[in-house]
């Protein structure tokens, strides 16, 4: 049986990607953000959002840049990039043809509320 | 505050201790800016200035699993850079092949041998001194080290080094000068030696970086043992021996943990000289056997990949430990 902590597994790049697409932001606003827009359904362990964020980096879906806040202290902004945006789009496709049909699979309706498959 | 949240950086950092220092610093920077944040939200929520920090560090996760996910992340070279840490392979393999395949006529020709000899081997010697100084002007990244390993072998030998035979062209001290020249040239633009300090110091800090500089010798050893064979299966053996070295330096490049890393070098050395063991056997025996020498063949990868990188890690380990005492 999938616990939560596996299906949430393979969604944690697009989730940073799809926010990111909406405007730049830094990791503890990233990991607040999401866990408030998901009601605490992704809430990760924080220090490993910063893995992701460095690895897609490193693949090109990111950019980043130091962004002075008071005095001496910076803060590191994330933006996406093209490539990232391309991704992002493939990805959520993807996501939307895979959830579809495992609801279809098992037996959900078009407004995606599952039935009940025994009889 | 302080104190507890230096301490879990202070774990992180310990993760982390073979990525440059600039890199390193920016990413703790990066985690303490998360730190403070989180922390001063829960204080608007009523916790005290500790006790929000303690939950910030809970938050955060594991210092070593954090600490050791980041360093895989920044280990790990990209697909470009692993071909580049394999170019020096690759041209020393060009460079053999043309010179066994591609010009039989001209070898045949009285007169072109050694313009030959120059034609080829130079084209490869200019690629070692082109990455040595790309590597030097980008402050000697992982992929720099073999062609340093293969710049300094194939100056000794043109210096006169003799394994088991002295080269076709052969210059004494001369040999250092265009080296020289270029680390000069280098130090000057770069206004002092802190690339190769960087380099010594990447070194020590990251042993594996030291077996990457040394596995030059592992392809140089194919190509002495091939030099007495003089086969239509020579060029193909040795072309086969040198590519196996370079996919061993494109696994190593492409690894995050160091056990992979040292898989990647031995197993290729090993494999590469193999091929060449056999390929030698077959010319002097009739036959291909793998015989006893497959063993120190395999001793002496472990020893070039292994041991003498190893010695430097365990130095780093004393010295680390040395420090903390005191």
């Amino acid at each position: 049986m999938l616990s939560r902590k596996q299906m949430r597994k393979g969604s944690t790049d697009v989730l940073i990607l799809s926010m990111l697409a909406e405007r730049h932001m830094y990791g503890y606003l990233i990991a607040r953000e999401m866990k408030e827009r998901s009601e605490g359904y992704f809430e990760m362990q924080e220090g490993l959002l910063y893995p992701a964020l460095h690895r897609m980096e490193k693949d090109g879906l990111l950019t980043s840049e130091w962004r002075t806040v008071t005095g001496a202290r910076r803060r590191k902004y994330y933006l996406i990039t093209e490539r990232g945006r391309k991704v992002l789009d493939k990805s959520v496709a993807e996501w939307i043809t895979f959830t579809r049909t495992l609801m279809r699979l098992i037996g959900g309706q078009s407004d995606g509320e599952p039935q009940t498959v025994s009889g | 505050m302080t104190e507890s949240r230096r301490l879990y950086l202070d774990s992180v950092a310990a993760c982390l201790s073979t990525l440059p220092r600039a890199k390193r610093e920016e990413i703790l920077e990066e985690l303490r800016g998360h730190l403070d944040d989180r922390s001063r939200t829960l204080q608007t929520f009523g916790l005290q200035k500790e006790e929000a920090m303690q939950e910030a560090l809970t938050n955060l996760g594991s210092a070593e699993e954090v600490g050791q996910s980041l360093q895989q992340v920044h280990q790990r070279g990209t697909w470009g850079q692993a071909l580049l840490a394999a170019l020096p392979f690759v041209a020393f393999a060009l460079a053999l092949s043309i010179r066994e395949w591609g010009a039989p006529p001209l070898k045949a020709t009285p007169g072109w041998r050694v313009p030959l000899y120059y034609l080829t081997y130079g084209c490869m010697y200019l690629v070692f001194l082109v990455g040595l100084a790309v590597g030097w002007l980008r402050n000697m990244p992982t992929w720099a080290y073999p062609y340093w390993g293969f710049w300094f072998l194939f100056t000794l030998w043109w210096s006169g080094l003799s394994i088991g035979g002295r080269p076709t062209v052969f210059y004494g001290l001369r040999a250092w000068i265009p080296g020289l020249t270029l680390v000069a040239v280098l130090a000057l633009i770069s206004r002092g030696f802190r690339p190769l300090i960087s380099a010594l110091r990447g070194a020590f800090r990251d042993w594996t970086r030291a077996s990457l500089a040394l596995y030059p010798t592992v392809a140089f050893l194919c190509w002495a043992c091939f030099d007495e064979v003089t086969a239509a299966y020579e060029g193909p053996s040795m072309l086969l021996a040198l590519l196996l070295c370079a996919a061993g330096v494109i696994g190593f490049i492409r690894s995050s943990r160091r056990w992979q890393r040292m898989a990647c070098l031995f197993g290729a050395a090993l494999a590469s000289l193999t091929v060449m063991h056999v390929a030698t056997t077959f010319y002097w025996e009739g036959q291909a056997v793998l015989s006893w020498v497959v063993p120190i063949l395999a001793a002496y990868a472990a020893v070039v990949v292994l041991l003498i990188p190893g010695s430097i890690g365990v130095a780093q380990t004393l010295w680390q430990r040395r420090i903390a005492r005191d």
